[in-house]
């Protein structure tokens, strides 16, 4: 962990955010600011026992005796459990924690793959951010309407159909964003089609 | 009915950053056109730490200088003391009520800035750390807002973990492994931070003393101090470039620096369109017959009278005030880091612990 005066530590401490002094105890407390005896900065720390926590890395050394089964990525291994996906038993290094459940790496490359999980989703598209883009920049350029609505409307309206019941998003509300590209996009076909009638009437 | 996954927390949309709380793990969501996602489980959080910034202070003190300086520069074009030439009388009059609409103006927008700043409360970065990771959390970038959200979260950690009690710190970082911990000595502030900070201190005062004593050799020795002083905060920004203990020096050097180009460019500028004007010259003639910058140029300016023209007023009360405020706030701070620092290496640290 690298603080930020470039201090290298291999473990979390509670200590000034700034230089790293260590802290006492009456100086960490989430809820007032105090000045750091050592660099002046103002800061509030709050700890929590997960800091002092030891924990220990999982280890598949235990060797296997004749009467056990072993982990089918390590068959020397004894195994510890059965991947809640597969069924295969894993030994106490294969055994991934995904959100609740024991699974093996193969079936976790899965489910990341496939974002079956939400917990284990790291980014999303927002296709109603792009199609509101679409459905808004030409009304900026007024000129563009002329040019770019049959391409930027139809797309626009493509993507809010085909995206309209999917959750682009994890924590924000998508569908009225989708309605009014949509209705936006509309909008832009219609003002096209009458400039369309008005030039070539 | 359906119930919401993630509860939004309180806090600013910087850098389109927002910060929610799950049912097991805190979320922080950066929002464009691809939406990503970074997740803090309650059960790993090792600890959470708010650290004030000056950000705040230098935006107040900027704003705070110019609102002064608008209000002063009010003040003095409308007392009698800049109504005194009797020549031009309607043009004066009317350069000098929209004088005082523009700098009205001027005042009331800074007076806004200066009181949203102060509504919104100080700067701060605030960090959660677990075993693996020190994140900053963008949102959470005033402290009023961080204490609020904090209040929220760290409730459901603590549930989630157990409370610790003092006792329970004490004896946790009385262990060894805690004790031993190297941390940095703060970095000392140079002395070109005290020397930028004094000249531009001097810049100010000679500024307004140049308000009063017209005289060619003080022009031209302030046009000279304010390079000199402009020099000096590049090199004292540049020599302590890689010192983040500081921040408050450099940002208030930048401030600083940002004061000279604009009271040297524009204030040269409408320095010679004014008073060329006054004189009744044109440009191009006293432009052809000297130099632009020579010291026939700084005698001519010389002969102009204190107040004889309300941009010059408003000039110099603008150089003086924001000069003298920077230089003065810039010494302070240089005194107090070097006062923190000092202390820290004789080995006073921890005495208020």
């Amino acid at each position: 962990m690298q603080t930020r005066n470039g201090r290298i530590h291999s473990i979390p401490y509670p200590g000034c955010p700034n230089c790293g002094i260590p802290l006492g105890p009456r100086e960490i407390s989430p809820d007032n600011t105090r000045e750091c005896s050592n660099c002046g900065t103002q800061r509030a720390v709050c700890v929590f026992p997960a800091l002092f926590r030891e924990k220990k890395a999982p280890s598949a050394s235990h060797k296997i005796d004749e009467e056990q089964a072993g982990c089918f990525y390590h068959p020397g291994k004894q195994a510890e459990t059965a991947c809640e996906a597969c069924g295969r038993f894993i030994c106490s290094l294969c055994d991934l924690d995904a959100d609740g459940r024991h699974l093996c790496p193969g079936c976790l490359d899965k489910e990341v793959v496939e974002k079956q999980s939400e917990k284990l989703v790291n980014a999303k598209v927002r296709y109603d951010h792009i199609a509101m883009y679409l459905a808004v920049i030409p009304y900026i350029f007024t000129f563009m309407i002329m040019v770019v609505a049959p391409f930027t409307a139809t797309s626009a309206m493509y993507i809010c159909i085909r995206n309209f019941r999917k959750k682009t998003s994890l924590v924000f509300r998508t569908k009225p964003v989708y309605a009014t590209a949509f209705a936006l996009a509309l909008v832009q076909l219609v003002i096209w089609g009458f400039m369309m009638i008005a030039v070539f009437a | 009915m359906k119930t919401k996954t993630y509860q939004k927390l309180p806090g600013t949309r910087k850098k389109r950053y927002t910060l929610w709380a799950g049912d097991d793990h805190l979320l922080l969501v950066r929002t464009r056109t691809m939406e990503t996602y970074r997740r803090f489980y309650y059960n790993d959080i090792c600890q959470v730490t708010l650290q004030t910034t000056p950000y705040g202070m230098i935006e107040s003190l900027t704003y705070g200088l110019i609102f002064l300086s608008s209000i002063v520069s009010v003040i003095i074009i409308s007392l009698p003391l800049v109504k005194d030439v009797p020549s031009q009388r309607i043009l004066r009059v009317l350069l000098e009520e929209n004088l005082v609409i523009i700098f009205g103006i001027n005042a009331i927008v800074m007076g806004a800035a200066l009181l949203l700043i102060c509504i919104r409360g100080t700067t701060c970065v605030s960090r959660i750390q677990t075993r693996v990771q020190n994140t900053e959390i963008p949102c959470l970038n005033r402290k009023k807002t961080a204490l609020r959200c904090f209040g929220k979260f760290i409730p459901i950690i603590e549930s989630t973990q157990g409370k610790f009690s003092k006792e329970d710190i004490q004896r946790e970082i009385a262990k060894p492994v805690f004790q031993q911990r190297a941390y940095t000595l703060p970095n000392l502030p140079g002395i070109s931070h005290a020397i930028s900070f004094a000249l531009i201190l001097l810049c100010g005062i000679l500024d307004a003393l140049d308000y009063f004593i017209r005289a060619g050799a003080l022009t031209s020795f302030l046009n000279n101090l304010f390079f000199i002083s402009f020099v000096a905060i590049l090199v004292s920004i540049f020599r302590h470039r890689g010192k983040r203990n500081i921040p408050v020096l450099r940002e208030l050097g930048l401030a600083g620096a940002g004061y000279i180009l604009i009271a040297s460019v524009f204030g040269y500028l409408f320095f010679l369109s004014v008073s060329l004007s006054l004189k009744g010259k044109g440009f191009y003639s006293v432009w052809n017959s000297h130099s632009f910058y020579s010291i026939e140029v700084l005698r001519f300016f010389s002969t102009i009278k204190a107040g004889e023209h309300p941009v010059l007023t408003a000039y110099y009360v603008f150089a003086a005030i924001i000069g003298t405020g920077i230089g003065i706030t810039g010494l302070y701070q240089y005194g107090r880091c070097r006062f923190l620092a000092l202390g820290a290496a004789k080995g006073t640290k921890g005495e208020n612990r």
